[in-house]
């Protein structure tokens, strides 16, 4: 009924014969826009709904969870086990008596400051650390930091990668080998050496330890932005070749569009791919180098620095696995929730996977 | 409503049409070189070159139709953008209009861009998937100041209209259509810039009969309303017969016949001619024509026979076609061949 | 007509809907697929016609898609006989490449399914004894007798075990002896149809780059499609045979053999993807497009190289094209196929001559024609349906120019108009009462 009735509609359009016709069928063609296709694949995958909703709930619980918690960030809680109390009692005989008065005095002593782990308990869900801080709360604070670390750094390289690239693929001739050459040098450069040499000298020049975290996302940045660079280049060489490219020259478009209207809404797709899985691994990256004690220092918390933990053999020996293994997890769900989804968008956003 | 499209036309363009002396020829193309390096030694000189395009000349005049056809790797993609000066020229002289545009940098092609335009064989790979349809058609008018800024969204629509495009599909994106009407969408972003020239490089190959045969009648309607002149570019040779006025036949990066259509078709001359219309599929079972076919296959234009670049698949092969590059002679009143089987008919080399 | 851009579009509920029953409705055709037993009463038939090769009846191919049914192939029906040409011609998504396919037995799981029909094609195997095994045929001498290769006894049991001297063709592979079984293709597991796959229907691409492995040389494959499908043949007889392929299609095999595919141009890999589809002597070819990535002068090549091969070989070709003129040298019989279904089917003769159905009329008036002198090409209006919603009277009808009352109804069936010739249109109702189905 409906489709007579457009007919009908279309025949009354005064419009050409073959117009009426093309018009007629095209909009009984029932299609999906672009950005529901998308979706559509993305959430036909059940990994990728399961990396969304671990990577939202990681979110929240970093963002929002500490509001509600009772204990801050760095707050000591030292009524844990280590505490010892005692009762000391004292006899003095009074002069010149016989008499004797007993007292006593009861002491909580704390004998060993770095011992005050605990087991999880209804105050601490997930214990304490030796210096008595909360681990769920810690948890919670380290979440952020590597968090946000990961997508500053991740859009920072992102930014850096797409106009290095760009120029390098749309310019061609010396503009690309130049900065290709630079990309191959940064690929030569083992990254984890020159990171803990630059702590070092970071160190030595009396860098405060809070500062360290800046420092590491800068490193991070120039030492990743090689990888998305080459990604931009190849993709826009590949695209250059599309006959659209070559219309919008015949057209006239000024270079600048031509890159921003037609050459980087086209790689958009696989960039965001990268970006996804890049950032699992710069979480993983980060939790390393606080590991080694280069990038957050202790006090402040990350999923890294509490990992550390682990390291000492008293804390493997005396059983308190709560110290460690929970950030251990932490890292693993992030990385593994954002690897899901980069699979799950790059399926989504390729065509070949069209059914 | 083409009535307002043509108001639009006059009030902005009133000059092109002035100007336009009826005698120039709209494009005219002097033995038009174009190498691409294949082999380069240590320090970036190129030692072989691919002649993709070696020595082509032809004349072309306001809205007519100048049809190239030959088969894969002759070339005629190659001079199709060339023309346009899509990239650079080895040798040669392109005159749009009149005017030398041989050396023309990338901006002062500019203002060129407008006033020639160009039409894809594959409609899927030529639409930016990205942008919608109104933005494809009306992207280089916006950049072109083809109509004021208010009129622009109206305009688009018109010329949407005219290439029998329903204005509504205005913000869909091209992975909505099928294939033909991709295809008039290409044509509508070409016409919207109200071009002089268009080459059409194989417009039609891609698509279904029935939807060619639409495609075809459109560009003669544009052809007819706007007085374009189209380098129609295929290597389907009924197609070709069909929409051109003139028939330049390629072979390797030369042209070794051109002629006026009915010349052509009654009277081949080079037996690539020959071989290659006897070469078309008729569709009629009742004609058993006596195929004359071809052996072997296309040499490689990187590596092309000496003398007559056809010699290795003739069969009217003599010894001098081994030796001697063959010249472009007027055989008959324009109509021109390049085959020592000639070389007797009066007249010189021409150009 | 609102400008409103999303009433097109499809709202999510309705694609989950779809979606899930597509999951049922395909799972179902899968398991019956997958069974690990399939009785052999289920897909041995017995042919019509003992002159065909290929007999198709009423197929139904669907492919179950997010946005709905796409009804590719709409009730088909029609035979290759022996050594014959068919060609089916149509436009692009009329389905005549599925058809192709649905014969091979490659249609894409799990989204497609041959839903419904017969494929029925009648097979030489090799007969099977009860367990299973080959039973070969021995060589007699001029008695009669089996020849004794060797005479072993079996220590344990103390039985006598005979070898006997089993027949051998002339490339070295041993001789079974065969059956003629006729199979119903839709029907039949999965490993039968390998079976029949490569060695008895063979199948030329449109792409032959991509149906050469680029990582081996021509020889390789050519030699490993032979090995395949005829057991005990040697090296040496195997590169016999490519030698002899190769010459049929005109190749001078010494020049490819050692050769890589990138290294032919693409006339020449189509020669060899050709050898390839005639290494084990098939009864049926497929073309599906053979020569649409072809130059003109290559096509004519090719064209004439298959026409002279189906004499030599006695098969059946089956051509798919959307190219009215190669179908009109190539093919004995025409099938014209047009949004899933066919409309005419006839000989070459009556379908370039007398063409009944305005489609084929309108195909053929709007391909330009050389030396033929028109201002303007005639063109069907319009574009093919979207296959998801098929209206359910003559698919035609919104783009024909002889359109009647009687084509809103439901679908015409077959008008038979001459033995040979048929056609689906109202138009030739009247004509012949008896409208046969095919």
């Amino acid at each position: 009924m409906e489709e007579e009735k457009k007919m009908i509609e279309e025949q009354a359009a005064p419009v050409q014969q073959e117009t009426k016709e093309e018009g007629f069928l095209a909009d009984n063609i029932r299609v999906l826009s672009p950005g529901k296709l998308v979706a559509r694949r993305f959430f036909r995958s059940r990994l990728s709904i399961v990396g969304l909703v671990v990577i939202l709930s990681l979110f929240l619980i970093s963002f929002i969870g500490p509001i509600f918690s009772r204990w801050g960030e760095k707050t000591q809680d030292l009524s844990g086990g280590a505490a010892i109390h005692g009762v000391t009692g004292f006899e003095f005989k009074v002069p010149d008596s016989d008499e004797v008065i007993h007292a006593y005095i009861e002491t909580i002593s704390y004998p060993q400051l770095n011992k005050n782990q605990t087991s999880p308990s209804a105050d601490h869900w997930l214990g304490t650390d030796d210096m008595g801080m909360d681990i769920f709360t810690r948890l919670m604070y380290g979440g952020r930091i590597s968090l946000t670390l990961g997508f500053i750094v991740i859009i920072l390289e992102t930014i850096i990668g797409i106009i290095l690239g760009g120029l390098a693929g749309y310019f061609g001739k010396w503009v690309d080998n130049i900065i290709m050459r630079i990309v191959d040098i940064l690929s030569c450069i083992p990254s984890l050496p020159i990171m803990l040499i630059i702590s070092v000298v970071l160190d030595s020049n009396g860098v405060p330890g809070r500062y360290k975290i800046y420092y590491m996302m800068v490193m991070m940045t120039a030492l990743g932005w090689s990888g998305i660079a080459r990604l931009v280049r190849g993709q826009i060489l590949m695209l250059r070749e599309q006959e659209y490219m070559v219309a919008a020259e015949a057209c006239g478009i000024p270079v600048r569009q031509q890159i921003f209207k037609h050459l980087v809404p086209n790689i958009m797709p696989q960039l965001i791919v990268t970006m996804t899985l890049g950032l699992g691994s710069i979480i993983l990256t980060e939790a390393t180098l606080s590991f080694l004690g280069l990038g957050v220092e202790y006090p402040s918390a990350s999923w890294g620095t509490m990992i550390e933990a682990g390291a000492n053999p008293d804390v493997l020996r005396s059983g308190y696995w709560n110290m460690w293994i929970p950030a251990g997890i932490c890292i693993v769900l992030a990385v593994l929730a954002f690897n899901f989804i980069g699979d799950g968008l790059r399926d989504a956003f390729d065509p070949k996977m069209k059914r | 409503m083409s009535n307002q499209v043509e108001e639009m036309q006059n009030e902005v363009a009133p000059s092109v049409a002035e100007q336009a002396t009826a005698n120039t020829p709209i494009l005219e193309v002097h033995n038009l070189k174009k190498y691409f390096p294949v082999e380069s030694n240590f320090f970036g000189k190129p030692t072989r070159y691919l002649r993709a395009v070696d020595d082509v000349s032809f004349t072309l005049q306001r809205g007519k139709t100048i049809g190239i056809v030959g088969e894969s790797g002759c070339g005629k993609t190659t001079m199709g953008r060339s023309i346009l000066k899509l990239h650079d020229i080895t040798g040669g002289q392109i005159l749009f209009d009149g005017e030398d545009i041989t050396k023309y940098t990338r901006s002062q092609m500019r203002p060129f861009r407008k006033r020639m335009q160009i039409i894809f064989q594959d409609p899927y790979s030529s639409l930016s998937p990205r942008l919608n349809i109104g933005e494809i058609i009306g992207e280089a008018v916006k950049v072109h100041n083809i109509v004021p800024a208010s009129k622009h969204k109206e305009y688009v629509r018109e010329i949407m209209q005219k290439c029998g495009l329903q204005s509504h599909f205005y913000d869909r994106y091209p992975h909505e259509f099928s294939g033909g009407q991709r295809q008039r969408i290409c044509i509508a972003r070409a016409i919207a810039l109200q071009p002089e020239l268009i080459i059409c490089d194989e417009p039609v190959s891609a698509l279904d009969v029935s939807i060619q045969a639409q495609i075809i009648n459109l560009l003669k309607d544009m052809q007819k309303e706007m007085n374009i002149a189209y380098v129609f570019i295929s290597h389907d040779l009924s197609v070709v017969e069909h929409i051109s006025d003139e028939i330049a036949v390629m072979y390797l990066g030369n042209m070794v016949e051109k002629g006026p259509k009915t010349n052509i078709f009654a009277n081949p001359l080079h037996p690539y001619t020959q071989a290659l219309f006897s070469a078309i599929p008729n569709p009629d079972p009742r004609v058993k024509m006596h195929r004359q076919i071809l052996r072997g296959d296309i040499p490689s234009p990187s590596n092309p026979p000496s003398g007559c670049k056809f010699h290795t698949r003739c069969e009217k092969c003599m010894e001098i076609c081994k030796t001697q590059v063959p010249v472009s002679r007027e055989v008959e009143p324009e109509h021109f061949v390049a085959c020592h089987l000639y070389n007797d008919a009066k007249g010189n080399a021409d150009e | 007509m609102a400008e409103n851009k999303h009433v097109h579009r499809i709202s999510a509920k309705e694609l989950r809907a779809t979606a899930k029953q597509n999951i049922k409705i395909t799972k179902r055709y899968e398991k019956l697929k997958k069974r690990k037993y399939i009785p052999e009463s289920e897909y041995v038939t017995e042919m019509k016609d003992s002159n065909n090769v290929l007999e198709i009846e009423n197929l139904h191919t669907y492919f179950f898609t997010d946005v709905g049914t796409v009804k590719a192939v709409n009730s088909v029906s029609f035979n290759i006989p022996q050594g014959a040409t068919v060609g089916i011609v149509g436009e692009s998504g009329c389905g005549k490449s599925v058809t192709s396919l649905s014969v091979m037995g490659l249609v894409q799981g799990p989204t497609g399914q041959v839903v419904d029909g017969e494929i029925r094609f009648k097979s030489e195997v090799l007969k099977t004894d009860e367990k299973g095994k080959y039973i070969p045929v021995y060589e007699l001498d001029e008695n009669g007798e089996k020849i004794v290769l060797s005479e072993k006894i079996n220590k344990r049991t103390g039985e006598k075990i005979v070898t006997y001297k089993q027949k051998q063709d002339e490339t070295g592979g041993y001789i079974f002896e065969k059956e003629s079984k006729v199979y119903n293709l839709v029907r039949a597991p999965r490993s039968e149809l390998a079976k029949i796959r490569g060695r008895e229907i063979a199948m030329i691409f449109q792409e032959p780059m991509t149906s050469l492995n680029p990582v081996f040389t021509i020889g390789q494959q050519l030699d490993e499609v032979y090995l395949l499908h005829n057991p005990g043949v040697s090296k040496e007889g195997a590169k016999a045979r490519t030698y002899d392929m190769l010459k049929l299609v005109g190749i001078i095999p010494e020049n490819v053999y050692t050769r890589y595919p990138h290294e032919l141009s693409g006339g020449m890999r189509q020669r060899v993807v050709i050898a390839m589809a005639l290494m084990c002597n098939p009864r049926l070819i497929i073309g599906d497009e053979p020569t649409t990535a072809l130059d003109v002068t290559i096509q004519a090549q090719i064209l004439e190289l298959l026409r002279d091969i189906k004499t030599k070989i006695n098969g059946s070709i089956m051509l798919i094209t959307h190219d009215l003129g190669v179908i009109a040298e190539m093919a004995d019989f025409v099938v014209v196929m047009y949004a899933g279904r066919v409309i005419e089917t006839g000989t070459a003769m009556e379908i370039f001559c007398n063409p009944l159905h305005p489609y084929t009329i309108g195909l053929q008036k709007s391909k330009p024609v050389v030396n033929q002198n028109k201002e303007r090409l005639y063109s069907i209006p319009g574009n093919v349906p979207n296959p998801i919603e098929m209206p359910t009277h003559c698919y035609f009808k919104d783009r024909c120019d002889r359109a009647c009352e009687k084509c809103s109804g439901e679908y015409p069936a077959y008008v038979q108009v001459s033995p040979t010739h048929t056609v689906a249109c109202y138009l030739y109702q009247d004509q012949k009462k008896e409208g046969a189905d095919v």
